[in-house]
């Protein structure tokens, strides 16, 4: 709890009292204006339930980085339209949904923390919902855990639970046998803090792609860099980045294709990190819904899907 | 030898004491013990100072069964470093094992002694023996193992340089843990070795008495010693004096362990396990809620902190798990979350313990800042919340709450 004393007294860097100021303002760490939060989810060829309207049984919970990070925007593209494929019942909370504030609490900003929770808490309270499902760790860490001291208790799953879930129900069918050779880096948030190392293995195992563990995994998983808030704040040049050490791991896997990633700070951090790092076209940074979806030739059934919608228009 | 009365076999203490010897050893065991009695009331009155902590009884009996089962396997301090952690299994089980020895001595000797109860003879009697040796044989090569870890295989976790502080910097290195470290391995292997020459000694002393001698083998160790120095050409008379010298060095250096305790990172014996006792299993996602009605929500004193903090402030050995683990650590960044524990607790103990020269502390200083025993605000920004060192720590030490 020191950390909260330095917010109090604002002893911190400026770009992070910036990005606060913004969360307070906006209610996300991208300041930009509620309206735009869900437009990600315009040309996705279909319309997401809104699920402050109408009931859902899975509400995804979007989060910033999934919602505002161009990057990570094309990875909610592709969970959204897997999950239509797949005949999940789901929505989000559009403009309503703020920040979930797990980084924001971890900065040691603890009164905006509450804040969010409990404006996040309210919006919730007025949908109808069996779980809450969300791609990013960080999200997923606090609203399973911490919201409920503030009275929001709601079943919580991460998406790489979902994923494993939809391929063992068959919901979810991978019939392209992936030819790569692929890592997995475990997510902090995910792995150590909620023991959740087995499902995206699982899921990773079902592409058929040659899988191998990088050194240091599981519990002993390196940090990609990005928690805490450090996501916000750049790094200080001349300093290596966490994200270069964890890649550099990485990169000594002879033959790797890809690193798969399960989390969108993650995303960020690690595909920085090899442009910086000097592994750009050596092997790719993936998320693992991405992984998924290329398995399930998603692209295929959406574009054969997108013909046969344009032959009923016609006939 | 014929039907000696097994009542025979035994150890008689204190053999050939004059009185005034045992009235010495009696006073200095008593002195030893208030010695060890002030040290551990110092220590409870420090965390006392720091904040109440939530309530823990909810979840005693899950916790208290946690700690007897990481304890008792080990498997905390196995993880990461299966060879340190099996080696501090052999020197925690021969501790145990003497200790229980002791114990059982004590309680023949000075309590059922008195009232004409003997146990402690003939078969129980030697199986003792066989098992104390053994476990003092752990002890011994245990501690010689953790002396070749420290000076030739020399993990670079176990380098107390900080990230924190430039070289040029007084606490820079904290050589004052390494020379603790050093006197923690010496006198506890010294204990042994002369508990085991004693005993040798002990052994050609009594060497034409039959319930000794035709039984010596029950304690291999020492039996071994005694054929190494009788072969050296020690007799009997030289022999008595030896094992007159040695017990009483024996002694000296077990009572002062005892009561140094306390003080030292021997201390780790009673504040590691009152540190997992008191660990909250969900402390990496979870933080605790803070009251916003409050002056203040985060620490700047030592006294703001959470009572079980402090108490795992102590409990850090310097193993340097979670050194290792630490993400900002390894990429240079002036953050190891050991050094960061470890400026906590300096802090307390400057601020909390009174020292017995002088009482009391020019006030209170704030735990942040650049000065000596505190901790600097890059520091605590350098940290990315990972957890890896409060997962790994074989201890309990919750370092992201503490941090955030």
């Amino acid at each position: 709890m020191m950390r909260r004393s330095l917010v109090e007294s604002g002893d911190m860097d400026p770009m992070l009292q910036k990005t606060l100021d913004a969360v307070n303002k906006s209610g996300n760490s991208f300041n930009e204006s509620r309206r735009k939060r869900p437009r990600w989810a315009k040309d996705i060829g279909f319309d997401i339930k809104d699920a402050r309207k109408e009931p859902v049984d899975v509400l995804w919970f979007v989060g910033d980085f999934a919602s505002f990070d161009p990057r990570s925007q094309k990875v909610s593209k592709t969970f959204a339209r897997l999950l239509h494929e797949a005949g999940v019942d789901f929505g989000i909370l559009y403009e309503d949904e703020t920040t979930a504030g797990n980084d924001i609490r971890r900065v040691g900003e603890e009164g905006l923390f509450q804040t969010l929770a409990e404006g996040n808490i309210a919006t919730l309270a007025e949908c109808d919902f069996k779980r809450i499902v969300t791609t990013d760790p960080h999200s997923y860490n606090t609203l399973k855990n911490e919201y409920p001291a503030f009275g929001g208790n709601y079943r919580v799953d991460h998406a790489s639970a979902l994923l494993k879930e939809l391929i063992d129900s068959g919901a979810v069918t991978l019939p392209k046998k992936l030819d790569y050779k692929v890592t997995y880096h475990d997510p902090c948030h995910l792995g150590r803090f909620n023991k959740g190392y087995d499902p995206p293995r699982a899921a990773i195992a079902g592409t058929g792609v040659d899988f191998v563990e990088l050194p240091r995994s599981r519990d002993n998983s390196f940090c990609c860099g990005g928690g805490g808030g450090r996501v916000w704040v750049p790094d200080p040049p001349g300093v290596t980045k966490p994200g270069e050490n964890r890649v550099r791991e990485a990169g000594a896997i002879a033959g790797l294709d890809m690193l798969v990633v399960n989390c969108p700070k993650c995303m960020t951090m690690l595909e920085d990190a090899v442009k910086t790092a000097g592994f750009e076209g050596k092997f790719q940074v993936k998320e693992l819904i991405e992984l998924v979806a290329e398995a399930m030739d998603l692209d295929e059934k959406a574009a054969a899907a997108a013909a046969a919608e344009l032959i009923q228009e016609k006939v | 030898m014929t039907l000696t009365d097994t009542h025979k076999i035994t150890r008689i203490l204190f053999q050939d004491f004059p009185p005034w010897m045992v009235a010495v050893f009696y006073g200095m065991v008593i002195v030893a013990v208030a010695v060890f009695l002030w040290g551990v009331f110092r220590q409870l009155r420090k965390y006392a100072a720091g904040q109440r902590d939530r309530d823990l009884w909810a979840t005693a009996r899950q916790r208290i069964g946690d700690t007897i089962v990481t304890i008792l396997s080990h498997r905390a301090i196995r993880r990461r470093d299966q060879a340190a952690g099996g080696v501090h299994a052999m020197i925690f089980y021969g501790f145990v094992l003497l200790f229980i020895g002791t114990a059982t001595i004590t309680l023949q000797y000075d309590i059922l002694g008195p009232f004409g109860i003997d146990f402690w003879y003939g078969g129980f009697y030697l199986t003792f023996k066989l098992v104390l040796n053994l476990a003092g044989l752990g002890l011994i090569l245990g501690l010689v193992y953790m002396m070749v870890r420290r000076s030739w295989i020399k993990p670079p976790k176990l380098n107390y340089a900080r990230p924190d502080r430039a070289p040029t910097d007084p606490d820079y290195n904290r050589e004052f843990y390494r020379i603790e470290d050093w006197a923690f391995l010496w006198t506890l292997i010294l204990i042994g070795i002369t508990g085991f020459v004693l005993s040798g000694a002990r052994l050609i002393w009594l060497q034409d008495d039959p319930t000794v001698w035709d039984y010596r083998w029950w304690s291999p160790v020492a039996a071994v010693l005694a054929a190494i120095l009788k072969g050296l050409g020690l007799g009997a008379a030289v022999a008595v004096k030896l094992r007159l010298g040695l017990w009483w060095t024996h002694g000296i250096l077990a009572l002062t362990f005892i009561a140094l305790i306390p003080y030292t990172k021997v201390k780790h014996i009673f504040t590691a396990i009152g540190a997992w006792l008191v660990k909250d299993p969900d402390a990496l996602r979870r933080l605790p809620a803070g009251d916003l009605d409050q002056e203040k929500i985060g620490y700047t004193e030592i006294t703001d902190f959470g009572r079980r903090y402090l108490l795992q402030a102590d409990a850090c050995t310097k193993c340097g798990r979670c050194h290792e683990a630490c993400p900002a650590n390894a990429t240079g960044y002036p953050l190891s979350p050991r050094d960061m524990i470890l400026t906590v607790r300096e802090h307390a103990d400057r601020q909390l313990t009174p020292s017995f020269v002088g009482l009391g502390h020019a006030g209170p200083i704030s735990i942040l800042g650049n000065g000596d025993v505190q901790v600097r605000s890059e520091t605590l920004w350098a940290c990315r919340q990972c957890g890896a060192c409060t997962e790994i720590c074989p201890v309990g030490v919750e370092h992201v709450p503490i941090t955030t």
